[in-house]
């Protein structure tokens, strides 16, 4: 074919520009680090990225819930252990009193020791920390238990409020799994039953008054029931651990799946920065190439040769 | 007749001709960088002795015609492929303005937007009772709005601009249509007495070039001599007559002015189907609507989800929830906050059972950046976006694709019509030496018969 000089200029032109293109192509990918940046880069892993993208915030947003669902527990198990070391501490003296050498003075002082418990163990039960109640259902600005008091501001009665028993408090650990993270205080502190055996503040009203009257008698069956309290608590306890074990099987597996996601994200996202390295050699040096044949040939004409 | 005088006048003739020869040859040097020019050659022919006795010695050269070296062919060929040039290059310039609009994945867009949404819902749903949380619920749906606002806004404003190019590609038309007819008219002219108007002739063909990347056009020259362009159909050219077209405001289904073009004559509407206008025509009124029609879509479905979720629970206050966006608000545009919670934390929903402690309506709707939702086809949320994300790069990487090829395609085809028609330096000095020798040979032959005839002179 017949070759003319604006053909040779055209084409000239016409490689410069694709390639010019191409190398700029390969340039932005080694400066990004990234493979795919506009989504026509590759439209099947852009929509593959964002997926995944959503994946991995909702992991970490999980991970987050995890977070606050350990805390609350965490806040739990230690209320339930001091409410345990105070009720030892109720026992013992129950203990003390049913041994029967005991004068009346000591059953008064013992008898009010009893009385610091059961007020300290009703502010237990309505315990509140950073604006959550442990021990009540999802209406947190109610109380879990009420005490009814005599004019000398002593505890007669205390009664679970039922707006405070009701409703339960779940934290979402991945897409189908939920844990609650609150309990009962009517379970906890009553065993289930206001005034059954496990009634704690039943039980230290008891004692107490019985203390305070001077009964021997008193502190006998008093005593079984502290130990059903005790027991009751140990349950919640033991629940609380399972709980507690679950947040732990689900962390390790939020963490290998934000392992796994970032992996995925990565594969389609970046670029093989040795892969990239070497296109970009290629297309400098084809481009270099190109660039050279295109001034030997424009330079190249009869003219050159013609005295 | 054989005579002295007889040879002057044949090498006179030489270098006549040869001089008109070097003066065409210097005319193609000139022009080897001038767009559309066709080189030119001067045919000679020997100049006959006699009428009487045309078997005797001939008496010299004389120019018979100037040839002009193009084949109309492959101009035909050319300017089918030019339109297609012009049409992708329209559409993946376009397309690729629609990929930057829509960001992703390389910036944050609308995924990061729903994804931090999604996230403030869960935060609340862990704390419940919390108003600060309910203001960062209320954050990032402003900004999932404004984002939606956003894109649908930038789609629309591109729509405008393509407006704006349809009415420049009409202007252009115009000037085009009348330039060709007064050319028409001046070639016709120039060739009456029947030579070749060449340089008239090939600023005809350059127009011709530029109307066929505008539009799909057709042109031919009856055996009369008469000229004639058709665009879409109908004579945009006809001889030294040119039609010209006007642009018209229409408003489409969804409210969206369009400019659209018409036969100023006739007033029926102009119908391209390839070309620069084509492609423009395509992107504006096929791919931004679709888009835009999607992205609608998609913000409605937010809207009633997360409405209907929303209402079905207890905000802060107590109170049964009402909506959490502006359920007037129509498509990508209208997405809004609602009134009713826009200043008020303590009316956004997070509990499901009345109580202050239970957040699990707000984590209901924090689950919906999974859920497969009926509207969107089994799609989530995400998924339906990531879908038109994808859909948008693999437009435009195909129109991108389209125009590198065709690119190729089309300097080939012209290539193929420069082979012919375009002016090689090498040639043309090559020919200029011949041309340059044979003068000096017709001038060498003239002071040869000179001597001869003194000799003769001298003898008297």
């Amino acid at each position: 074919m017949r070759v003319t000089n604006r053909m040779r200029v055209q084409d000239s032109l016409l490689t410069i520009e694709q390639r010019g293109a191409r190398f700029e192509a390969v340039q932005r990918e080694a400066t990004s680090g990234k493979r795919v940046d506009k989504a026509g880069d590759d439209p099947a892993a852009s929509a593959r990225i964002l997926k995944l993208r959503s994946g991995l915030a909702r992991n970490l947003q999980f991970q987050r819930n995890l977070d606050t669902a350990r805390m609350r527990l965490g806040h739990a198990e230690l209320s339930l252990q001091r409410a345990t070391d105070q009720l030892d501490e109720v026992r013992s003296f129950a203990v003390q009193a049913s041994t029967g050498t005991w004068s009346d003075e000591d059953r008064t002082v013992l008898g009010q020791e009893v009385d610091q418990l059961l007020e300290s163990l009703l502010a237990e039960g309505n315990r509140r920390f950073l604006g959550h109640s442990l021990y009540a259902g999802s209406q947190v600005d109610q109380p879990v238990f009420e005490a009814v008091r005599d004019a000398a501001g002593r505890i007669q009665l205390v009664t679970a409020t039922p707006s405070g028993q009701e409703g339960r408090v779940m934290v979402q650990l991945s897409e189908n799994e939920q844990l609650q993270v609150n309990f009962r205080g009517v379970d906890v502190f009553m065993g289930g039953t206001p005034g059954g055996q496990a009634d704690i503040f039943d039980t230290l009203i008891e004692l107490r008054d019985g203390l305070l009257a001077g009964d021997e008698d008193a502190s006998g069956p008093a005593l079984e029931r502290i130990d059903a309290v005790i027991s009751t608590i140990n349950g919640t306890r033991a629940s609380l651990g399972t709980r507690v074990q679950r947040l732990d099987a689900t962390e390790n597996q939020l963490f290998s799946r934000q392992e796994l996601l970032t992996d995925n994200i990565s594969d389609d996202e970046d670029a093989n920065l040795a892969d990239t390295m070497m296109r970009y050699t290629l297309e400098q040096t084809g481009y270099q190439a190109a660039l050279k044949s295109i001034s030997q040939v424009m330079s190249t004409s009869l003219l050159n040769f013609l005295s | 007749m054989a005579s002295l005088f007889g040879l002057l006048d044949t090498a006179r003739s030489a270098l006549i001709t040869h001089q008109l020869a070097l003066n065409v040859t210097g005319h193609n040097v000139a022009n080897v960088d001038t767009p559309g020019y066709t080189r030119q050659r001067l045919e000679l022919g020997a100049r006959l002795g006699s009428e009487q006795r045309p078997t005797g010695i001939g008496a010299g050269v004389e120019p018979i015609g100037l040839q002009r070296l193009r084949m109309e062919s492959f101009d035909r060929a050319y300017r089918r492929e030019a339109g297609g040039l012009g049409e992708s290059g329209q559409r993946s310039a376009q397309l690729g303005a629609v990929e930057s609009l829509v960001a992703e994945p390389g910036d944050p867009g609308i995924s990061d937007a729903l994804d931090k949404f999604w996230s403030a819902w869960s935060d609340l749903g862990n704390e419940p009772a919390e108003e600060s949380y309910r203001r960062t619920v209320l954050e990032a749906g402003h900004r999932v709005s404004a984002r939606f606002n956003q894109l649908a806004g930038q789609f629309k404003a591109q729509r405008e601009d393509l407006n704006t190019e349809v009415a420049r590609v009409g202007g252009e038309l115009n000037n085009l249509a009348v330039d060709l007819a007064e050319l028409n008219g001046s070639i016709r002219a120039a060739e009456l007495n029947g030579q070749v108007a060449s340089d008239l002739r090939d600023r005809r063909d350059l127009l011709l070039d530029d109307l066929a990347g505008l539009v799909d056009m057709r042109a031919a020259e009856d055996e009369q001599g008469v000229f004639r362009v058709w665009v879409g159909g109908r004579a945009l050219v006809d001889g030294t007559v040119a039609s010209q077209l006007t642009t018209s405001q229409q408003a489409a289904e969804d409210g969206t002015v369009l400019t659209r073009l018409h036969w100023s004559d006739s007033g029926h509407e102009f119908e391209v189907a390839s070309g620069e206008l084509g492609g423009l025509l395509d992107v504006r009124d096929r791919v931004l609507p679709a888009r835009l029609l999607e992205l609608d879509q998609l913000a409605d479905t937010l809207v009633a989800e997360v409405n209907r979720l929303h209402r079905a629970g207890t905000d802060l206050g107590g109170r049964a929830g009402r909506e959490f966006f502006d359920p007037a608000g129509q498509g990508a545009s209208g997405l809004a906050l609602s009134n009713w919670v826009r200043d008020e934390p303590g009316r956004v929903v997070a509990s499901a059972d009345g109580g202050q402690g239970n957040g699990e309506q707000a984590t209901a709707i924090a689950q919906l950046a999974e859920t497969r939702l009926a509207a969107l086809a089994g799609l989530s949320l995400g998924e339906a976006w990531g879908t038109l994300v994808s859909r948008v790069g693999a437009e435009a990487q195909r129109a991108e694709a389209d125009y590198t090829a065709q690119q190729a395609f089309v300097s080939e085809l012209d290539n193929r019509r420069q082979s012919i028609s375009g002016v090689n330096l090498d040639e043309e000095l090559t020919l200029m030496l011949q041309q340059e020798q044979a003068y000096s040979a017709a001038a060498r032959v003239i002071s040869t018969a000179d001597s001869m005839i003194q000799e003769l002179l001298q003898l008297v």
